[in-house]
């Protein structure tokens, strides 16, 4: 029972540090598809293997937009747990953001085994 | 960990060449995204990275090579695998994939749905459509004849609306006449309502109509305890597939209803509220209207429903009836009041007046 309590506390005790530093990822495989059957959209599926030792927000852009338009629907997930997904508009673009951390701890405390 | 993200997108393709004639292949540009995925400044790749467009054909007229590897193999164009980090220029190529696809493009200009409670038993809906075929226009004149020996694939004479399985005293009109056939069909699950136009709608054209249905009050609202009701019905309009690009869905709530709260399952372009009065509305209790705007709404099965919660004492449903039975008494006491009162305010003649006395007293 020590060992979880000690590793908890050290967690919580390095997680602020490790958020201030902005986190760094190591991206093993990136899978885009964009599905253009339907007329009048596109379907993006985004698949992303990365590691982080430090956390912090993880993020990718979409667009350009040469012709126009804009992003309908966003939904990401880290295994069965929605991701809340933070939207901020480039120059070239949009970027999509959301905090590594906290959805990993949510899958943990859910049981989840995505780490 | 491994993130995965959906996106729908508009815009990003369109018809090049903008406009075909009657029977001309309808070909498309996309160019939505950059061949290179833009990852996060602390990001570093250390595996591999592809992107794959699947497309509606394997008519393929051209494609961006610059960044190698890229392969089409029948409706899949592969570009990757790329191992390592993306340098700026392949970050500022546009992935470009051009195509033909024959189909027609459907897109709602502008959708209103109205959904008016009534704790009398009903919920009304009635929808106006403005939708446009958004495909390559249609060069010269149309021709019925060619159109009968044999139709374009491009454009589409038919809709069908999915409704709900409930719903009855299903309408549509339209200015133009142009929606001269339907059909309904019911089920278990659905009602579906196809509406034939008498012109097929071809890319640059456009089309406005509406239609409504009535369902039974609990088909939509349920009971949330005490006075609490919740109004829970499809936020997107009923046609699969569509993309509508400005959507204002109209709650009419029940005249006295309050604490309202609405739970959008999506996010909203804007919010407001306003007032209106039916037929026997009380003067002092209008009915709230809830107007929730929303952009660029795809209607693929994927959206939950529209859900408003709302408190809604219960001597608000005989408020009505009160009142017009307390207006109908009313004009019954006026008319009674108004019988018996004299409104000939002559003075009564002394001679008339003397005669009568004396009448009186021979009498006794």
């Amino acid at each position: 029972m020590r060992l979880p309590v000690v590793s908890i506390a050290l967690a919580l005790l390095l997680a602020p540090s490790a958020w201030a530093a902005g986190g760094r990822f190591t991206v093993s495989k990136v899978e885009r598809t964009i599905s253009l059957k339907p007329a009048s959209f596109s379907h993006t599926t985004l698949k992303l293997t990365a590691s982080s030792q430090s956390g912090g927000d993880f993020s990718f852009s979409v667009s350009p937009q040469s012709v126009g338009g804009a992003i309908a629907q966003v939904e990401c997930a880290l295994g069965p747990n929605a991701l809340p997904v933070t939207q901020t508009a480039l120059a070239n673009g949009i970027a999509l953001s959301f905090p590594v951390r906290a959805a990993q701890r949510a899958a943990r405390a859910r049981g989840g085994c995505e780490s | 960990m491994t993130v995965q993200c959906e996106l729908r997108r508009t815009g990003g393709r369109r018809p090049l060449p903008a406009a075909i004639l009657q029977l001309e292949h309808q070909k498309f540009l996309y160019e939505g995204e950059t061949v290179r995925v833009p990852l996060c400044a602390a990001c570093s790749l250390v595996g591999e990275e592809k992107t794959t467009v699947l497309l509606p054909s394997t008519k393929v007229e051209s494609y961006t090579d610059s960044v190698k590897p890229v392969s089409v193999t029948g409706r899949a164009a592969v570009f990757g695998p790329y191992t390592a980090a993306a340098t700026s220029a392949e970050l500022a190529t546009v992935l470009r994939v051009h195509y033909e696809h024959d189909t027609p493009v459907p897109v709602a200009t502008s959708v209103e749905r109205e959904i008016e409670i009534s704790h009398y038993g009903n919920v009304a809906v009635e929808e106006f459509f403005d939708l446009r075929h958004a495909g390559a226009a249609l060069k010269g004149s149309f021709s019925r004849l060619e159109h009968q020996y044999s139709p374009s694939p491009n454009a589409f004479q038919e809709l069908t609306a999915v409704l709900p399985a409930e719903a009855t005293g299903v309408y549509y009109r339209d200015a133009i006449g142009n929606v001269t056939s339907s059909h309904l069909r019911s089920s278990a699950a659905k009602t579906e309502l196809e509406l034939q136009f008498r012109f097929p709608l071809f890319g640059g054209w456009h089309i406005e109509w509406y239609q409504g249905y009535n369902v039974p009050l609990g088909a939509f609202v349920s009971t949330w305890g005490g006075n609490r009701f919740a109004l829970e019905c499809d936020f997107v309009p009923p046609f699969k597939a569509l993309l509508t690009e400005q959507l204002i869905v109209k709650v009419v709530l029940p005249a006295g209803a309050s604490d309202w709260k609405v739970e959008s399952p999506m996010a909203l372009a804007a919010q407001s509220v306003d007032v209106r009065f039916a037929y026997l509305d009380v003067p002092w209790s209008p009915r709230t209207v809830l107007i929730l705007e929303a952009r660029n709404v795809i209607a693929d099965g994927t959206l939950p429903r529209l859900r408003v919660t709302y408190r809604l004492p219960a001597w608000h449903l005989v408020e009505k009836p009160l009142f017009v039975m307390g207006v109908a008494l009313l004009c019954f006491v006026v008319s009674m009041v108004a019988g018996r009162v004299q409104w000939d305010f002559e003075r009564a003649s002394p001679v008339v007046g003397a005669a009568a006395a004396a009448g009186k007293k021979k009498a006794q």
